[in-house]
């Protein structure tokens, strides 16, 4: 049974699906990087791509353009981002209650929307609505095994790769990344030095609501060519998970997103082989509950070597 | 200034009242312009609930599962943990204990003791669905939040695994499991409604929280230990087993709530996705501002929330998913420091300034 598995085919297979699954991941994921730089744990990511996703398909059914969808996509994550700034910022809201009342409001309001649009509260498939096109890549797609894995990709996949590039210029290498990186550290010593700490946690929230929008896109323009009920699936806290993982690197941030997006194609593929699908289903799960564990036991361990951190 | 010093005294009170007041307006206005027929659905919302014996028990019903939950969350809470675990050992408490009275344990245990037992086998699994992520949390300060909603969706899983594989009954078309044995249901209260003693063990749980928390030196412990974690430590509180305690004893409440609930309502065990109460025992906690007294009249208030929109979805045109907005709306509202902090400030203001006066 498991031959089959070590075939060239079956490789390749797996290996799209592992870039395929892990594209939603790496936009939320480097989402949650920059709030992070910031000093802001996003807990409201999940609803954020979640309203992202219903918004894309609306927008693009009706513009009929594909880049109309994806300006819907932000337009939504964007909304939801903008009121949890705003409730934390000008009303200091606290950032779990308030993230986690937000992916409420996003799953009752994305299902109450969608019913009133289709008159169906599962899926928006009576909608017209667009998938971002695949891409090939030219000269890649010819190389043999590695042009069928890399190349005809959903056009988002790419973008996905291309924003770690950017979040890692924008972090490490803008002056808003340095003043982010100081209001993170050291909000009362970079506000004593001119940087209105407000302000630059305010941009944090928009530029993780952005990333995490184009991940909510590809949901439902890419992964699926429809919206459905709450069909992140709790994507957003491993895209969180992710960013804990990376320590603050977009790179690290793509590489833990590959590993926890493998665990979920790694769990499709088994569960065509009619292994028990509930078991199967576990495994991205338990996944991100373990390598976080892992992480943050080794950040401990190195914060006890250099005698800190080792009270609550 | 008579009227200053009561803002300045019920300050809580009037910021929740007030947001719950929003919240039901908005309510209504969703229904309002949403509805061919808004005067009906605005009546199915607030009257329905009462219309009918059946749909008023429904209320109470509903708070009972919902009062579990929140009083676990109300633990988690009080000791400064968002350990969310509360919703999945809801769940796999339902199921474990629903195996156990459908398939595994003989039907001829005597009546009040089966499903005593059986309550006490949901607090257990409960309590350890409660211990691990916060074992994970104090010895590797993995964040909780996000280790236990991860863990919601491995418990969910492993409930409709138990289901599928270990419980299911093929002779019913559905996917559904065997029935529960009839020792083990927990009695009936009234006629007609599906009201069973399951109140009784639920108050009992409301007034075991209150004491705990007000009267016993543990529960005092988890307060300070919630409140300020260096002065708990500083006046010599061991705070990593308060924490412990605390998240045991709030998943042995979630535990004992997906028992209850299951033994009291169900004939089979037929849940295949998360039931949302977890997440509405945090609502409810959050409301009643982790005040045990408080809780029993929130969760009411959810209850009848919900029972409305229920009403509503199957009567009128409109989904009953609009509550859900409603009560996230209401928990923001709440949630955010400073909504209507005006009121406060400027009753303080007169305050001050009279006995400035005064002098």
């Amino acid at each position: 049974m498991l031959e089959q598995f070590f075939t060239l085919e079956y490789l390749t297979s797996f290996l799209i699906s592992v870039i395929r699954m892990s594209t939603p991941l790496i936009f939320c994921a480097l989402g949650a990087l920059i709030a992070n730089h910031a000093g802001i744990i996003n807990m409201a990511l999940e609803g954020t791509m979640l309203m992202a996703s219903l918004v894309a398909v609306v927008i693009s059914a009706l513009t009929t353009s594909v880049l109309g969808g994806i300006l819907g996509a932000i337009l939504g994550g964007l909304f939801i981002s903008l009121l949890f700034a705003y409730l934390h910022l000008n009303k200091q809201s606290d950032l779990i209650i308030t993230g986690i009342a937000l992916n409420t409001f996003a799953s009752g309001a994305t299902v109450y929307l969608l019913f009133l649009l289709t008159g169906d509260k599962g899926t928006s498939r009576l909608l017209q609505s667009l998938s971002v096109p695949n891409w090939n890549i030219p000269l890649i797609k010819d190389i043999p095994f590695l042009g069928k894995v890399l190349s005809g990709h959903n056009a988002l996949t790419y973008v996905a790769f291309l924003a770690v590039l950017v979040t890692f210029i924008l972090v490490f290498k803008s002056r808003l990344g340095l003043r982010l990186r100081a209001v993170g550290f050291n909000p009362n010593a970079a506000s004593s030095v001119g940087i209105s700490v407000k302000k630059v946690k305010f941009q944090a929230f928009l530029l993780s609501g952005l990333f995490a929008s184009l991940g909510g896109a590809f949901m439902s323009m890419g992964y699926l060519s429809y919206f459905a009920r709450d069909m992140m699936a709790g994507r957003g806290f491993i895209g969180i998970a992710a960013a804990t993982l990376a320590g603050g690197q977009s790179l690290g941030a793509l590489l833990a997103s590959l590993g926890f997006g493998a665990a979920n194609a790694t769990s499709i593929t088994l569960a065509t082989l009619n292994l028990n699908a509930d078991l199967v289903a576990m495994i991205p799960y338990l996944a991100t509950v373990i390598g976080l564990v892992i992480v943050s036991a080794r950040k401990l361990a190195k914060a006890k070597k250099k005698g800190q951190g080792i009270d609550f | 200034m008579k009227r200053s010093k009561f803002i300045v005294k019920y300050f809580d009170l009037i910021r929740i009242i007030s947001a719950v007041i929003i919240g039901f307006l908005l309510a209504l206005v969703f229904l309002y312009f949403i509805s061919d027929n808004p005067l009906n659905a605005i009546r199915a919302f607030i009257l329905g609930p009462f219309e009918s014996k059946r749909r008023f028990f429904n209320v109470i019903e509903l708070a009972i599962p919902l009062l579990f939950t929140s009083l676990g969350m109300c633990f988690m809470l009080k000791v400064g943990e968002f350990n969310l675990i509360v919703e999945g050992g809801f769940m796999l408490s339902g199921a474990v204990v629903a195996w156990l009275a459908s398939t595994v344990l003989p039907a001829g245990l005597p009546p009040v003791v089966y499903p005593a037992l059986l309550i006490v086998v949901g607090a257990v699994v409960g309590a350890i669905c409660g211990l691990i992520p916060a074992m994970l949390n104090i010895k590797w300060r993995a964040n909780v939040v996000v280790i236990t909603i991860m863990l919601n969706y491995v418990l969910t899983y492993a409930s409709t695994y138990i289901l599928r594989y270990w419980m299911r009954d093929p002779s019913v078309t559905y996917l559904g499991s065997h029935r529960i044995a009839k020792n083990a249901k927990l009695h009936g209260l009234l006629r007609g409604t599906d009201l069973h003693t399951g109140l009784f063990i639920a108050l009992a749980a409301v007034l075991f929280t209150w004491w705990f928390f007000y009267r016993s030196t543990k529960g005092f412990e988890i307060r300070v230990t919630g409140n300020n974690r260096n002065f708990a430590k500083y006046v010599g509180i061991r705070v990593t087993s308060a924490m412990l305690l605390a998240q045991i004893i709030g998943g042995a409440l979630a535990g004992m709530g997906g028992a209850v609930e299951i033994l009291g309502k169900y004939d089979r065990f037929l849940w295949v996705s998360q039931t949302g109460y977890g997440f509405s025992g945090l609502m409810i906690s959050v409301l009643a501002l982790n005040q045990p007294a408080a809780i029993p009249f929130v969760a009411l208030l959810f209850a009848y929330l919900q029972i409305g929109a229920n009403i509503v979805g199957t009567t009128t045109d409109v989904p009953s998913e609009f509550v859900m907005v409603i009560q996230a709306i209401i928990i923001l509202l709440v949630a955010a420091t400073l909504f209507m902090d005006f009121l406060r400030r400027r009753a303080v203001i007169k305050i001050s300034k009279a006995e400035e006066e005064g002098k």
